[in-house]
């Protein structure tokens, strides 16, 4: 047996990827993660340091990091980058004023080396309320194509409160990733 | 303006004394802020702001976030008693300050969402002008007798109130002509009935007013539990209005008793001490080894994967720990490393968030072996093989190292020796 075999072995044992939840503060990450993990949205105050949730998807052991997003700690993302798989950006669709800030940070995460291969999934969040950009209208301004070079990546219009959209999201940035990484199987 | 300027502004403004208590809760100290309220809250209420959303409150941290000097304006022309006075004009005197999560989150429901207690007839301060579009704007009043406050307090809660905006003039603000109009005339009652708030409260708004739509109403707002739309007045809150004031310095939003305070000040040290913490395992990343391990197997520390090094040294730690008490360190103790309590409980007295720096070169080889080359169970608790690696330097007392070096050189030791069979 030789080594290449042994390690795609390895990997087939254990189907596991880690996805990085991220964004500007008051953009609903961890309400996303509660949603996701079926647990109350209510009352959920700014995250000071991370949240980590584990859960299975599929086949697929899910470990996602959803990092606190004031401008203060946002320089300590970048130590949550090794071996991140997936990014999910996400985006408060109603704040107006804050996609020039949106798009610088995410453009400094994108250009990290050690994110260079991993997918991007955008959440156009709080679609629930009234005013709310489209998903198309935040791609635009956001740049996002010009952002994300040759890279998968998807916005994908989602309420946290709801719950609407975030499943399909977050299946869609499993299977992308896994059909990156499990080819083999 | 620099960052730095502004938030040196809101630091200063929140020293003021209608800004010592959270606008909501009444805790004392509130360390965050809603931008487009311009109000100082406290964590908890923060959270609940956060819920009903960007469209009626702004959470922000006047020291961790970028502030814009439009924000910081309206911040310093606003404040909690000034916002107060116009958000609970119809406030019962008598009502109590939520105290309970759900009290809590239905309170700040009713107050900015509902708007329950707006005085409809008021004119809206020109800071909230985009929450009340169509309304006419002018300064708000304080209305002592109405203010939260005990009466007997209430005149001196109102001359701080408008003692505060000549602190305001003392530093230099750029928004001081919003500030030093506040010698305002009481405004007379505008006509009511033609207000348009009145007719989109409850009902849907057919003018097209993104604001005053209530979107999230349905489950989200009747999942919430018991009903708190009428609180009754709480039963302590007679001998809460006798204890309102500890530092004999009257304030209409001092509510809490000093116990609660108190409560409330601890938790936030604590948080306070969990952010310093994240800062220094961010800091850290992944080269420590030796980090500490959360003591309960929770959220981020997978045990399947302990065999890999790397996921050794890089532990997180747990928010709930900021919160449990060391108790609950000591009750989960595996008694299979008895022989080196002195150790195990350095560990509780340190807390988690210290590396602990030495240690790991000290520990024989063949012990560090046994822990870490052979993977965990996955029912077995984590501290169950780690906690012998977790000393603080500051707590090893002269048991604690005889233990690590062997008692054999150091016959002398009080300490009871350890059984024969392990191989210290």
């Amino acid at each position: 047996m030789g080594l290449l075999s042994f390690l795609r072995k390895l990997k087939l044992k254990e189907k596991e990827i880690r996805i990085l939840l991220i964004g500007l503060d008051g953009a609903g990450k961890t309400t996303t993660l509660k949603q996701l993990k079926g647990e109350s949205t209510e009352g959920i105050a700014s995250t000071k340091g991370f949240n980590i949730e584990t859960f299975q998807l599929g086949e697929v052991k899910l470990n996602v990091w959803d990092i606190g997003g004031q401008s203060y700690i946002r320089p300590y993302w970048r130590n949550y980058f090794e071996e991140t798989e997936g990014i999910v950006w996400v985006v408060d669709s109603t704040d107006h004023f804050r996609i020039q800030e949106g798009i610088s940070e995410l453009e400094k995460v994108l250009k990290t080396e050690k994110l260079a291969g991993a997918s991007l999934l955008v959440f156009a969040n709080k679609q629930d309320i009234r005013g709310a950009m489209t998903p198309e209208e935040i791609a635009n301004s956001m740049k996002l194509t010009e952002i994300v070079q040759n890279r998968h990546w998807k916005i994908q219009a989602s309420s946290a409160i709801t719950g609407e959209g975030v499943l399909p999201g977050f299946r869609w940035i499993v299977q992308d990733v896994c059909s990156r990484l499990f080819t083999f199987n | 303006m620099s960052q730095k300027d502004l938030q040196k502004l809101l630091a200063d403004h929140m020293k003021l004394e209608g800004n010592l208590y959270c606008a909501d809760c009444g805790a004392k100290g509130p360390k965050w802020a809603s931008a487009s309220l311009g109000i100082y809250i406290c964590y908890q209420c923060s959270g609940d702001h956060r819920h009903i959303g960007t469209q009626y409150s702004f959470v922000k941290s006047p020291t961790m976030d970028q502030w814009s000097q439009d924000q910081v304006n309206t911040m310093l022309s606003m404040g909690n008693s000034k916002a107060n006075s116009f958000w609970e004009a119809k406030l019962p005197s008598d009502h109590s300050r939520p105290t309970s999560v759900n009290e809590r989150r239905q309170f700040i429901k009713d107050k900015y969402v509902k708007r329950v207690w707006v005085e409809s007839s008021s004119p809206v301060p020109p800071e909230y002008s985009t929450f009340f579009p169509g309304r006419a704007t002018g300064q708000v009043t304080p209305k002592p007798s109405q203010s939260p406050a005990p009466p007997s307090s209430s005149n001196a809660a109102s001359s701080s109130m408008r003692s505060s905006p000549g602190a305001q003039n003392s530093t230099s603000v750029g928004s001081r002509s919003q500030v030093s109009q506040s010698p305002q005339p009481r405004v007379s009652p505008a006509p009511p009935k033609t207000d348009p708030f009145d007719r989109m409260r409850g009902t849907p708004n057919d003018n097209g007013d993104v604001f005053f739509k209530d979107v999230r109403s349905g489950d989200t707002f009747t999942n919430a539990g018991p009903s708190f739309n009428q609180p009754s007045p709480h039963p302590q809150s007679a001998s809460r209005d006798q204890s309102r004031t500890p530092t004999g310095t009257p304030s209409p939003f001092m509510n809490g008793t000093t116990s609660d305070s108190a409560l409330l000040e601890l938790q936030e040290k604590k948080t306070v001490n969990f952010d310093l913490n994240t800062e220094i395992m961010a800091l850290l990343g992944n080269t420590q080894v030796s980090q500490p391990p959360p003591p309960q197997n929770q959220g981020g520390y997978y045990p399947t994967q302990s065999m890999s090094p790397q996921f050794h040294s890089y532990v997180p730690p747990n928010p709930n720990l900021s919160h449990s008490s060391p108790a609950v360190f000591a009750s989960n103790q595996s008694p299979s490393f008895g022989h080196q309590s002195p150790v195990a409980q350095s560990y509780n007295m340190n807390g988690f968030g210290q590396p602990a720096p030495v240690y790991n070169q000290s520990i024989p080889q063949h012990q560090q072996n046994q822990h870490f080359s052979t993977p965990l169970q996955q029912s077995q608790p984590i501290q169950d093989s780690l906690i012998d690696l977790t000393p603080s330097s500051n707590n090893l007392d002269t048991n604690s190292i005889l233990q690590m070096f062997g008692p054999s050189s150091f016959s002398q030791s009080p300490s009871p020796s350890p059984s024969p069979n392990t191989r210290w």
